[in-house]
């Protein structure tokens, strides 16, 4: 009851103990801050990658296209834990979209129809003003051409100051012509190996039906058109339809784990049964999920993370020696408090108590203002740094270095529950020789009147 | 006299003054470790992007170039502060690398056309070729057929980085070839083979690589040689045209005054011509900087933002100096008694414990800044020990395009760092030592206070 007595009390009188408050709670806010982004980061590549591939994808990338993947589509949505599946095609090529407007990209044959069910390609799809209904690529104005999508980033450059894009110069774009170069197979040429083809190039009339803004700035460089056009031009031998990916949504709630055993099982039972594949050609496709396909890509970025939170901590071990010294402070000037302590009768260790209950007192609060702290700076995140280049004209976050256009501004709760207990440690180690030094004190030595 | 002893003997006779240098020290060490980390990358960075640009690009606006450069060149060279200029063609092509073992897939790439004879005086490439570093003038031709037309590949296209951060090649020129694909575009922009394939094709053979350390560059460039550019690029046909013009000025030439003199060289040649061309009005003339200004920019920034955090240990430091110096001025009220009793004033006193504070900030100045040193000289040693037994690398070299980790300390970041570091200890011991001297003689010499 003493001890809490204390602790509060010097929590209201001393001062000085209101900067290790101060000192703790930024240290924890730079570091909840930086967490935060860095984790935000890898979360939305995460989101993204699912929300573009799907939960799992069947890949061909290194092998034979997947014939006949309407059949396989039927086959994998009739699994409870399937809820769609799309298909896809993917190539190269350069696109002229209008006077010395060349640009690179990468082209993608979709279905529209099952890709809605699948990815979230159509809810970032810009269509002008005048379209209306579900976004399906329509009948073309111009005899021969094909319709297209096109990536935001391929039609126009984000301002170099706001890093936003002119979306009436973007729109400007839609409903007209442009003409793609890619590669297409040549009858005859096809290879045995892996059955991959030649290539020879070709080119193809575009009609711009609609821009894809898609945020993302890697993906906002495709080129999307019907997988039936795509497929003539990479794969003219098939005469049915075949895919280079079948990307699959997975139900509600189900285990992904599960889920890509049983997807696995019913490909194995139809490359089988159905296409007639030796295992060494079904050797070639491999089933793996989003995450997996940049497994490698997010264990750097986590990698980085720790780098980075190691040098941040290092910054913040600064503030334990400034606990050090004001907990110092305090114990020379309570001197007296202690020796009439002593005197009633308290033991060392309840002297020594008093500071590391108070110390660990500052830093849970320390921690939770830097929890208040880092979540009003990361919820703000994007104002504070448009503010920044509003006051200085210099861009902290753009799309074209960090991929996406906005900074992450959600609180990552995971880095809080150990980084508010890592405060209250650190707090626990600047107080110990403080603690002792006070438990050491004899109250003979302090009270005597000389 | 007093002002100088007094410091010196409150340092050393005050264990608690030990704290405050180690703080100073700490704050010093990590400020210079990581400042001079990251301004190494910075100045790295940017003295890459300077060797692989020269110091003056006379640019057209889009891919389509300009012409008149031929005239536009001597007229460069006859000016004495242009020691070299050499044209340069840039476009996006399709690329196809054919090997012994087979070939790949058709991959977008960046094409940079160029003249070796002018082209590495200009650049400070000439030394990163793997097989013609002696004789740069002969890159593009093939050691095994010099009959051949000869090709170079930014180095990561062929090879990949192991994890010391080294490509392997071998001795020879390998069986490599490059078939390039790319869409010429008429001086208006439209394609310039539209009534037939649209394209030109060639194949070109690997002579050499070129390692800019660029990462974006070195993984997707490929090189031709000039002449052969223009044509793939329809930029041959009358009058002919470049996408830019690469300028190194001679010793001693400011890069900004010179790209001024060239600016104003190119409005005057503009003047001079009967009928400019509109790609010729459009032309710009940038440094090298501003010209690579998106990427400079992103790492400009990086270190600036780490700057802000690293200024954010200095607020600590003048916390923790100036909690040290409350309670020393607290505890030597007796003597700053004695001392004003004898005549000192209030200025005297406060200047007393401002060396007090300088010394501190001084001493742990200088020992923070030799562990720095230490630790800097040894980073890389220790880099390759944590690899060896924890298999961790600060940057993964397969992935980064780094080298060693820069260790070399800049004296201005040193200089901003000591200077900080003694101003923030300066400025943490004010106020104690003003709250010090103007306490009168009388209040701390009263004989209940003895």
């Amino acid at each position: 009851m003493l001890k809490l007595f204390l602790w509060l009390r010097y929590m209201r009188k001393a001062r000085i103990v209101l900067l290790s408050v101060a000192a703790v709670a930024v240290s924890a806010a730079l570091i909840i801050v930086v967490a935060s982004l860095f984790r935000g980061f890898i979360r939305n590549v995460e989101r993204h990658s699912g929300a573009t591939l799907g939960d799992v994808c069947i890949s061909a990338d290194w092998g034979s296209p997947i014939p006949r993947y309407d059949e396989l589509i039927e086959d994998l949505e009739r699994l409870p834990s399937v809820k769609a599946a799309a298909p896809a095609i993917m190539g190269v090529g350069l696109v002229h979209l209008g006077s010395g407007n060349v640009q690179q990209v990468t082209v993608i044959g979709i279905d529209p129809e099952k890709e809605t069910h699948v990815t979230n390609l159509v809810q970032s799809l810009r269509r002008g003003g005048a379209a209306s209904g579900p976004a399906l690529f329509t009948a073309v104005q111009t005899e021969g051409a094909i319709p297209a999508w096109i990536g935001i980033r391929a039609v126009a450059e984000p301002d170099q100051v706001t890093d936003t894009y002119d979306f009436v110069e973007v729109d400007s774009f839609i409903g007209k012509q442009a003409v793609l170069i890619t590669g297409s197979a040549t009858a005859g040429d096809l290879s045995t190996a892996t059955g991959r083809p030649t290539i020879r190039q070709k080119s193809l009339r575009l009609e711009i039906q609609g821009v894809v803004h898609s945020r993302h700035f890697l993906n906002d460089q495709n080129l999307y058109v019907p997988i039936a056009e795509l497929q003539k031009i990479v794969y003219p031998q098939d005469a049915q339809p075949v895919a280079a990916r079948i990307k699959i949504r997975l139900a509600q709630g189900a285990d992904l784990e599960a889920a890509r055993k049983s997807i696995a099982a019913v490909w194995r039972d139809f490359s089988t049964r159905t296409l007639n594949w030796p295992v060494a050609k079904q050797a070639w496709i491999s089933i793996v999920t989003s995450q997996e396909m940049y497994a490698d890509y997010f264990a750097e970025l986590h990698r980085q993370m720790g780098v980075l939170i190691v040098i941040f901590g290092v910054v913040s071990s600064v503030g334990v020696l400034l606990i050090f010294c004001i907990f110092y402070m305090i114990v020379m000037a309570k001197s007296r408090d202690i020796g009439i302590i002593k005197s009633f009768g308290a033991s060392r260790l309840s002297i020594a108590l008093v500071f590391l209950g108070f110390s660990a007192c500052v830093g849970l609060v320390g921690s939770l203002c830097g929890v208040g702290l880092g979540w009003l700076v990361t919820s703000n995140i994007n104002s504070i740094e448009g503010v920044i280049s509003h006051l200085f004209g210099w861009k902290i976050w753009r799309s074209s270095v960090y991929i996406f256009e906005q900074m992450p501004s959600e609180l990552d709760w995971a880095s809080i529950c150990w980084i508010v207990p890592a405060a209250i440690l650190a707090c626990l180690l600047g107080v110990i020789i403080p603690a002792w030094v006070a438990a050491k004190t004899k109250p003979v030595e302090i009270l005597r009147y000389e | 006299m007093y002002k100088f002893i007094l410091p010196l003997r409150f340092l050393l006779k005050r264990r608690i003054t030990y704290l405050a240098v180690v703080a100073v020290a700490l704050c010093v060490f990590v400020a210079l470790v990581v400042m001079t980390v990251l301004s190494g990358l910075t100045a790295q960075f940017k003295q890459k992007a300077h060797n692989f640009a020269g110091d003056c690009i006379v640019s057209g606006k889009s891919l389509l170039g300009f012409d008149g450069y031929e005239s536009f060149i001597d007229i460069l060279r006859q000016q004495p502060y242009v020691r070299s200029v050499t044209p340069v063609i840039r476009t996006s092509a399709l690329a196809k690398a054919h090997t012994p073992v087979g070939e790949t897939n058709e991959v977008p790439r960046e094409i940079i056309g160029l003249d070796p004879n002018t082209f590495f005086n200009v650049t400070g490439l000439a030394t990163s070729l793997s097989w013609h570093s002696r004789d740069p003038e002969n890159a593009f031709v093939v050691q095994y057929d010099p009959q051949l037309p000869g090709c170079m590949s930014g180095i990561g296209i062929l090879v990949d980085r192991d994890e010391q951060g080294e490509y392997h090649l071998p001795r020879q020129t390998p069986l490599v070839s490059f078939e390039v694909t790319v869409l010429p575009l008429t001086a208006r922009g439209s394609p310039a083979k539209a009534a037939t394939d649209l394209v030109n094709t060639k194949t070109f053979w690997l002579s050499d690589t070129v390692n800019s350390g660029l990462a974006r560059v070195d993984w997707s460039t490929i090189y031709l040689p000039f002449d052969q550019a223009q044509v793939l690029c329809g930029m041959n046909l009358q009058p002919r045209r470049t996408t830019a013009l690469h300028i190194r000025f001679g010793e001693g030439v400011e890069t900004e005054a010179g790209c001024g003199h060239v600016a104003k060289l190119w409005s005057n040649y503009l003047s001079q011509q009967a009928s400019p061309s509109d790609l010729m009005r459009q032309v710009r003339v940038q440094s090298w900087r501003l010209y690579q200004r998106e990427m400079i920019a992103a790492v400009e920034t990086e270190q600036r933002m780490m700057s802000v955090i690293i200024a954010l240990l200095g607020v600590i430091t003048v916390f923790i100096v100036f909690v040290v110096f409350y309670m020393i001025v607290s505890h030597k009220s007796k003597d700053i008694g004695i001392l004003k009793s004898l005549g000192a004033s209030a200025v005297d006193v406060t200047t007393m414990f401002l060396n007090f504070g300088l010394l501190v900030g001084a001493l742990g100045s200088a020992l923070g800044a030799i562990a720095g040193w230490q630790f800097l000289v040894h980073i890389n040693d220790l880099e390759a020990l944590m690899l060896r037994w924890f298999h961790f690398q600060l940057w993964n070299r397969r992935l980064y395009a780094i080298n060693e980790i820069p260790n070399s300390i800049y004296g201005e970041v040193l200089l901003a760092i000591v200077a900080s570091a003694i101003l923030a200890s300066v400025l943490g011991a004010l106020a104690p030592s003003i709250r010090g001297a103007r306490k009168p003689p009388m209040q701390s010499l009263t004989v209940n206070r003895l």
